[in-house]
Formats: structure tokens, sequence, C-alpha cells
């Protein structure tokens, strides 16, 4: 039987469950109904008009650090059981981050993790640019699946 | 029941919060006497902590290979080693609780610094340069360090580059950096620093193509890398501990990159402590075999290998999950002395060889065959789903906080476990649907039938129970239970009555009512869940059946309902 997102956040007691759910954020709240969970936007690692490295070795460098001190604060400020949601991973994928810091301190008993990726299947190249341009939906979701310590955990939301 | 026995509650007390199971290696070191003080050190895990710190304090480096099933125990492992090797507050040996091994290394290792690196491969990507493992040793070789020593030493190849730019670099050598700044960025390489991190600084130096020694060779890097820390850090040695050494084997296996870090590994093991006497000690942890070529058989030998769980040392399973689960109250030895007379008395497990007093205290008050059943449900679980081996602690936790077990006089049995949810739970998994309402099924006829006494209904749940578990653990081979067995496997007692006679008596009873359990005088018992697996409405309907002509108020009810 195929495992659903519902049936690892019912486990009692998680164990390296980190999760990557394709599908919207209404979906993976509807997923995680009936367990607390608290949701980090990577995007709001950074402030609006913030000087960022200008290289990508730069910029990864900086999320890994900056996603790192935020989920060992969320760790310490919340020692109960709790999903973290965590929006707009897409950009983990982008800088290729790794998920180190996500199993450092959402792998335990009381703690899970769910990637959010917004779906690309629908996406489709303008004609024009067919040719030229080779558009990889899968790349962002293949990524982060490669990072998974169980790369069953990959989920798509049901149209 | 005997009398003599004081209750479960007044000689143990349960953990008064739920174990932790899946500890997270960094959130383990940074909580030192937590972590040291609920580690459980049986004697075969004591006798790999010895080896590990005979090497560092003979300053003799070594490889060792931890390997480990999912869930039994290496982060924990990991923290602990890596805690007892490096942390000096004297305080964190007082909770080793093992004191012959506290006596023999807590002074020894007090007196020596290893630089500590540790870190996990789990979550980083794959086909990514990033990924290299000498890149993920460089890059935790700097995190590990501490500040005052960040900017003193070069670790990757732009650190290098930079260190040669200022250090080594001759006037004719900066002029042609000079050049090369001057096309690619028309600046100067002093305004190409400002402007952009160390980092930039240095790659940008290694494209402009002069020849830096930049200790390409990992023996180089390494060799470099040690001689700085120690010196400048005035360390007598260093430790790396890496956790999650699968995740990494599985992305680079059959790659260029997987040979790569097999040399990594060599270097740090065999090369640099043995050729070139460094004091490095490095701990690998892995659910997979160490490859070929880093095996060793002896110290000196590139990595040796030790086992968690192995099945030679079959009870610290048992004594780790005891110790995690429950402490035993002040003076109560000589209360567990006495369950240990009782049960010696009336059954022979106590008699066999592998049941040592030792390991009964160790264990109490679990029976012995509760961890066989549990090992084998969970070495199971990649291929049934069941919970990993950790599962055993959340098993033995739920079971043990059942007040009416606490209160009893009795060992905690196989079938006790049943009522743990994390147990249910498992067994409501596809692979065991049919088995575990066959098993309910037989329950239900149990508690239906007028034909059992309220005793003997409780010892026929424990016999079902005891037998259903047999069976689904060793879903393969399970043998049936010899009589004597079952009695002592359920702690069947009965007064006026031997153990052997009351089991018989009921095995034979129940055998009549429910075609699940089966027994034959040569073999024994044994829950065949396969031939109960179908017919389920031809089973359940006569218990129901009975239960409905049993029922005659119901069946009053019902006419006039009709009418």
């Amino acid at each position: 039987m195929k495992v659903s997102l519902s049936d690892v956040v019912k486990k009692p007691y998680w164990s390296k469950d980190i999760c990557v759910w394709i599908g919207t954020e209404t979906g993976v709240l509807k997923a995680t109904e009936g367990e607390r969970n608290v949701s980090l936007d990577l995007l709001d690692l950074f402030t609006p008009g913030e000087d960022v490295p200008a290289d990508d070795m730069g910029r990864t460098q900086l999320i890994e650090l900056r996603l790192d001190s935020k989920l060992q604060e969320l760790r310490r400020d919340l020692p109960e059981r709790r999903v973290l949601i965590l929006k707009n991973a897409a950009l983990l994928a982008r800088y290729r981050v790794g998920l180190g810091p996500i199993y450092d301190w959402f792998g335990g008993d009381k703690k899970m993790a769910v990637l959010v990726l917004t779906s690309q299947a629908d996406f489709r190249l303008p004609l024009h640019l067919n040719r030229d341009v080779k558009c990889d939906c899968e790349a962002t979701v293949d990524y982060l699946t490669s990072c998974l310590a169980n790369q069953k955990l990959v989920f798509r939301e049901r149209q | 029941m005997p009398t003599g026995l004081k209750e479960l509650q007044e000689i143990v007390a349960v953990k008064p919060e739920r174990p932790q199971t899946t500890p997270l290696l960094r959130d383990a070191l940074g909580k030192p006497d937590a972590t040291v003080g609920c580690y459980y050190f049986t004697q075969s895990l004591t006798k790999i902590f010895a080896e590990v710190f005979d090497s560092a304090i003979n300053k003799k480096g070594q490889g060792f290979w931890i390997q480990a099933e999912y869930g039994a125990g290496k982060t924990h492992f990991l923290a602990t080693m890596t805690l007892l090797l490096t942390h000096k507050e004297n305080g964190l040996w007082d909770s080793v609780h093992d004191a012959a091994l506290r006596c023999q290394y807590r002074d020894a290792l007090m007196k020596l610094k290893l630089f500590p690196v540790t870190f996990s491969l789990l979550g980083a990507g794959e086909n990514d340069a990033e990924d290299r493992l000498m890149r993920q040793f460089e890059k935790e070789i700097i995190k590990a360090l501490p500040p005052e020593l960040r900017d003193k030493i070069s670790i990757t190849s732009d650190d290098l580059a930079v260190r040669w730019f200022d250090q080594e670099a001759n006037e004719t050598e900066k002029a042609g950096l000079a050049h090369h700044f001057q096309k690619a960025h028309n600046c100067t390489p002093e305004e190409f620093r400002d402007r952009r991190s160390r980092q930039q600084f240095g790659a940008e130096i290694r494209k402009s193509g002069l020849t830096i020694d930049l200790k390409g060779a990992f023996r180089d890097r390494f060799a470099h890398v040690y001689q700085q820390i120690t010196q400048m850090g005035g360390y007598n040695g260093m430790l790396f501990v890496v956790d999650e050494f699968r995740s990494w084997q599985d992305r680079h296996y059959g790659r260029p990159s997987f040979e790569e870090g097999c040399q990594v590994l060599e270097t740090l093991a065999y090369y640099l402590p043995v050729e070139s006497n460094m004091n490095i000690i490095t701990v690998v942890a892995s659910q997979g075999e160490c490859p070929q070529k880093l095996l060793g058989g002896q110290k000196g030998d590139r990595f040796i290998v030790r086992s968690l769980l192995a099945n030679q040392n079959k009870t610290d399973y048992g004594e780790i999950v005891a110790y995690r689960v429950r402490d035993i109250q002040p003076n109560a030895a000589v209360d567990i002395d006495e369950y240990f007379s009782y049960c010696r008395e009336q059954f022979k497990f106590l008699r066999q060889s592998q049941t040592s007093k030792e390991y009964f205290k160790a264990i109490f008050p679990f029976q012995p065959r509760c961890f066989d059943v549990i090992r084998c449900l969970t070495q199971s679980f990649e291929r049934h789903h069941l919970p990993s081996a950790r599962a055993g602690i959340h098993i033995a936790y739920e079971t043990l906080k059942m007040q009416d077990i606490l209160e009893g006089k009795r060992l905690l049995v196989v079938a006790d476990l049943l009522r743990s949810e994390q147990l249910q739970q498992g067994l409501t998994d596809d692979a065991f649907r049919a088995g575990h309402e066959s098993y309910r099924s037989a329950l239900e006829v149990v508690d239906s039938s007028v034909a059992f006494s309220t005793e003997e209904k409780d010892l026929a749940r424990r016999l079902i129970g005891t037998l259903y578990l047999w069976a689904i653990a060793m879903p393969e081979n399970a043998r049936a239970l010899p009589l004597t067995e079952l009695a002592e496997a359920t702690m069947t007692s009965i007064e006026g009555v031997t153990p052997d006679d009351a089991v018989l008596d009921l095995v034979t009873r129940l055998k009549a009512e429910i075609p699940q359990i089966q027994y034959d005088k040569t073999h024994g018992a044994r829950f065949d869940v396969a031939e109960s697996a179908g017919g389920l409405f031809q089973r359940q309907f006569p218990a129901l059946k009975r239960k409905a002509k049993a029922d005659t108020d119901r069946q009053d009810s019902a006419w006039v309902k009709g009418h």
C-alpha cells in the first residue's frame, strides 16, 4: 500500500521523516490536519533589499547558514511535537542547498518537515521557444528527492 | 499469584518522560549530561569504547567502522563517544554508569585535547561537486574551527591560494597576477579582494594559471590541516566522526567519486596515522558494510569494523531497552533477587546458561522472551514495514506504563507487549492485517465464552498473544512452542497445578474452539496465521452465535420490536 503524507504525519513517533509535497499549501495543511505545525517561508530568511552575495556559492552558504540558525531556534522554542512546513522550498534546489540543517534539527522523534513545492506539471514553454530551450519541470523535485534519506517520502497532491 | 513478592511499582519506576529514540547528532552534542547519562554501556559496547579510547590515549590514530541497522543506536553511540573524548568538564564522566570504564579512562582522556570534527552526511544533494567527500570534510573542518583560528588556518584550495598570495608569491608572480585581474575584472587584486569574499579572491587567483602549491593530494592537504590545527590550537590530535555514511555511499556507489571518497577515508585512517604518525581517530557509522578496500583486520590496518546490536551480543538489546524505560528503586536489589529465586524455582529458563542473574536484573521486570520477540519483529523492519529497532524502547515503555501491570506481581510477558500503541499500529499494516484480525477474532472467542473462568480468560489471552507474536516474529521459520516454553513465556502460575499442566489444559480447550491455535504433543502449540487468514466469517460466526444465544434480554427485546 502506498503511504500518504497523512500516514506519515499520524505516526506516533517520527524518525528522519523529511517529506516533499508537490501541490498547494492548502493541500499540505489538510494533509497535516490535527497536528500542530509551524510554517517557515525561506524567503523570510532575508529582508527585502538586503545586500546578498552576488555569486551562487556565496548565496548557497548564506541560505544554509540562515536556515540552520532559524531551525535551531525553532527547535529550541518549540520543544513539543511539531510539523515544519517549509515554503518556497524550490529555493533550496536553485542554490543546491542540502537538507542537512533540516535533518539536523527536525529529523527527531517529535519533529518532522514537509518541503512544499508548487506543481510545475502544467507549465508549457511558449511555442516559439520550444526549439531552443528545454524545460525540465522535474529538476527541482529530482534534486530535493535526491537529498532525502527516504526517497519514498515524496507526495503529489491529487487534483 | 505469588504473594511473597512485591508489586512491580515498588521495585521499578517508569521513566517520567518518554525516552527519546531518534537523537540528532548536533542536538545530542549540545546536551552532554543528558546524552551520556542515558547511554547504556553493555559489555560489548564498553569493549568498543575502550578500543577507541586506547587508540586516542596512546596517540595511535586509527579508523573505526561502526556498522548497524537502522535505528540501532549509531547516532547516540557517536555522540557519547565524541563527548567522552573531547568534553573537558569533569562532571560529565560522573554520568557514565559503567564504573570500570569511568575509572580506567576518565583521567587519561581528560589530559587529551583532540580537535573534534563531527557531522552527518544525511541530506546532501547528489551529482553535486559540493557533495564530494573531500569537500564535505573541508566544510566541516571549517565549521568546527573555533573563531580565533578561523582566519589563521587555510583549509580549502581557495584558502591556500590566498595564503600563497599573502606569504609566498614573489614580485614577478604578483605582477602576473595583477595583469590577470586587470584583464579579467579591470581592477587590482587588492580592489577585487576588498569587494569580494576571501573565497572568491582565492578562486580568482587559481584561475590565473600560475603554479601554486595547493596541496592537491588528499594526504598533503590533510597533513597540512593537521599541522596547522595541532600547532596553532594546541591540540594533540584530531577526531573525525561521520554519521550516516550510508546515505553518501548510496549516492556515489559505482561512480569515480566513490573511489575518491574511499581514498579520503584511507588517508585519514591509514596513511596519516600509520605512515606519518599523526594522531587522527576516524569513526564512521553506517548502515552499510565497510568497502573492501578500507577493511582492516587489526590495529594500524585501515578501518576496524565493529557492529552494534550484533547477533553475537544478543543480550545487548534487552539491557539497553530496559535501561532506557525504567529506573530501579533504591534498595530494591533484594526484591529483584526474590523474583529471581521465585522464577528459578518455578521455571526452567533461568537455569539455562543464557539467562544469568545479571541479565535477569538488567532487564527486570521483563521476561527475557519479550526481547527475543521484539528483536525479531524490529529486525524485519524493512521487509514488513514494522517499527525499527529503536521502536522497542517505545513498545517496552508503553507496556510498562500500564497501571495494572505495575500493580502486578509477575514479570512482563510477550503478550503484554500487544497493549503497546506503537506495536498495535505496526500490526495494522497491510502485511499483518489479516493475521491481526485473526488474532483479534481468537480473543473474541475467549471473551465471549462461558467455558473459561476470569482467571483462565486472562491466561488464555496471554497464551494466544504469545503464540500470535511468536508466529509473526518469525514468519518463515516459526516453530511450535513446547508447553514448558509456553508456560515460561506467559509466566503461567495457578495454585496447585504445575505451569505445564495448566497450559496443557488451556491449550487443549482453546484448540477445540479456535482453529488458529494448533497443538500436538510432539512439537507443542502454535498460532497458524495462514490457516486462519481466510474464512473470517466462518470463524467468527460461532462465537457471535453463542453470544447472541446467551443474551436472552436482547432476544426478548428483539421479539417485542418485531411486533
